[in-house]
């Protein structure tokens, strides 16, 4: 569906995306993690063909991105970042050109059915100026599907949303995986992993991660544990720390009066539990908690991403 | 699917939008007022009927109406973003330029429109020549196409409507200028200054003399700004 093919891109001196190659196959919810500035962006342009690339090329249903670029944007919807809309409009205004532009000879049929997948029907009369950030993701949403198509880029379509209006927009993502292939940016670690197939990591223009977020999470190279002993909080850091295979202690705050609560990263390999109650025992510290959190997607973005 | 009508859907949208705009207003009721005054002052103080008073100054009042009017067609596509939406949409670049300068046309033949009612009240008070009236509308129409070609080009260039205002603003008068410098300049490269300048093409129809040079000077101009508003749209991308 979607084919990747040593993809570059620079602006002047600066390489943005180097020789970037991947599939996505039908059906897939992809979504394409990375600090700001690594890349996401201009790939996601490249892929509408709203920017030329300076190298390699792209695929998107069966079709080259540059030489058959408005075949692609008919069966593309997309998101841009901003989300930029016409505030002069209304939402039905807004809906209807994006409709004709498209081409749809079932105008109204598509109109009813945007307005519904997206919960647009309170505000359909509106101007666009007057809705919540909420609703104007929708109504980009909206604009995005209206014309059913295969693929869908959203390009971190959550971004400046209260936790409500991401749950919404997420859900209502999930609603349309059944049909399409959706390639989404985030840096959003918890949206990634609750509602995408596969995980691309990209860094400084480049892919250094692909996978399920299940998967890349055992990829870690640390496994992290939640210890809480009722002790002096030196003392226990200062124990905690002498153990074998302990990357790293980090106080914690919460922790009951008189206790103290660390999260411990380990090596994959060690497991430390053993070592860590045998420290409670010894030094009568009585044990209130001791949880294994396993590694994270969050663990092997930052990995990845704050390497120099 | 291929969009159907895209150039007339995008101006029914541009159109709607500045329909909205109270600048747009303001401008309209300037130049109403503007040329108003200039048409009705000979008609009592002088008892004379004729057009020529709201018809003289019309390429210098033009040359910051239309910038005016134009000056967000681009600019505040690309301020606020929503270029990119448009240009991801399956719309060819020059279906998104004709689309924006028939709306600016569209806008311009509206005010115009307003001013029907000079040659009108000529009508009910006097016995003007209707030839001459056709003509000098004629030659309205060609300076419209070609000033509101220069405007849209301006707003191509820059995401700020002030500097799109400028910059076609001072296009325009140079295109003014031209016909007072000739004035000054000796033989041979008056008559080249003259045939650039504005005034000459429109002065020549306005008088009622129809003659395919001014055709061709008012449509070639107004072919070349906009292909330069093609390019600098495309250029964007590459930059």
């Amino acid at each position: 569906m979607i084919d990747i093919n040593n993809l570059t891109k620079t602006y002047g001196s600066t390489l943005a995306l180097d020789h970037v190659s991947f599939k996505i196959e039908p059906g897939q919810i992809v979504g394409l993690l990375g600090p700001n500035g690594a890349g996401k962006t201009t790939l996601l342009k490249l892929l509408t063909g709203y920017l030329p690339p300076t190298e390699g090329s792209a695929r998107l249903a069966d079709l080259d991105v540059t030489d058959h670029p408005l075949a692609v944007r008919e069966r593309v919807g997309y998101l841009p970042e901003t989300n930029p809309l016409y505030d002069e409009l209304s939402v039905y205004e807004s809906l209807v050109w994006t409709a004709r532009l498209r081409g749809k000879s079932q105008e109204t049929v598509a109109l009813r059915r945007v307005i519904e997948t997206c919960g647009l029907g309170s505000v359909v009369g509106k101007d666009i100026a007057e809705l919540s950030k909420g609703f104007r993701q929708r109504v980009g949403l909206a604009q995005s599907i209206l014309h059913d198509p295969d693929i869908l880029i959203l390009d971190e379509p959550t971004s400046g949303l209260d936790p409500n209006q991401q749950l919404e927009v997420r859900q209502l993502i999930q609603t349309l995986k059944q049909k399409k292939t959706v390639i989404l940016s985030t840096h959003i670690l918890s949206e990634a992993q609750s509602s995408c197939d596969r995980v691309l990591i990209i860094h400084r223009g480049k892919i250094v991660a692909d996978g399920s977020p299940d998967v890349l999470g055992q990829t870690a190279a640390r496994t992290r544990l939640s210890v809480e002993l009722k002790g002096p909080v030196d003392a226990v850091e200062e124990r905690l720390n002498a153990l074998a295979g302990v990357q790293r202690v980090a106080r914690q705050r919460g922790s009951a009066a008189g206790s103290a609560l660390f999260d411990v990263e380990t090596d994959p390999e060690t497991d430390i539990r053993e070592a860590v109650f045998d420290v409670a025992v010894q030094n009568r510290w009585p044990m209130l908690q001791l949880t294994v959190e396993g590694a994270s997607l969050e663990d092997v973005f930052r990995q990845l991403t704050t390497t120099s | 699917m291929t969009p159907r009508h895209p150039i007339r859907t995008l101006a029914a949208k541009e159109l709607s939008i500045l329909l909205n705009a109270p600048a747009t207003y303001v401008i309209f009721f300037l130049f109403l007022l503007i040329t108003g005054y200039l048409f009705v002052a000979p008609l009592f103080s002088v008892g004379v009927s004729t057009l020529d008073s709201f018809l003289r100054p019309l390429p210098l009042i033009f040359t910051f109406t239309i910038p005016a009017l134009t000056m967000r067609s681009f600019s505040e596509e690309y301020r606020a973003g929503t270029i990119e939406y448009l240009s991801t949409l399956p719309l060819r670049d020059y279906e998104i330029v004709l689309g924006k300068y028939v709306a600016a046309l569209g806008l311009i033949g509206a005010l115009l429109a307003f001013t029907l009612i000079y040659p009108l009240i000529l009508l009910i008070v006097g016995r003007p020549d209707i030839g001459q009236l056709v003509g000098a509308y004629a030659s309205i129409i060609g300076l419209v196409v070609f000033y509101a070609a220069i405007g849209v080009w301006a707003s191509s260039v820059t995401r700020n409507q002030v500097v799109a205002f400028i910059i076609g603003f001072f296009v325009c008068f140079l295109f003014f200028l031209l016909g007072r410098v000739a004035e000054m300049v000796p033989g041979v490269f008056a008559a080249f200054l003259r045939g650039w300048a504005v005034e000459t093409h429109f002065d020549a129809l306005a008088r009622g003399v129809l003659d395919t040079r001014d055709l061709i000077y008012w449509a070639s101009g107004a072919t070349f700004f906009l292909a330069a508003c093609l390019a600098s749209l495309n250029a964007r991308r590459w930059r």
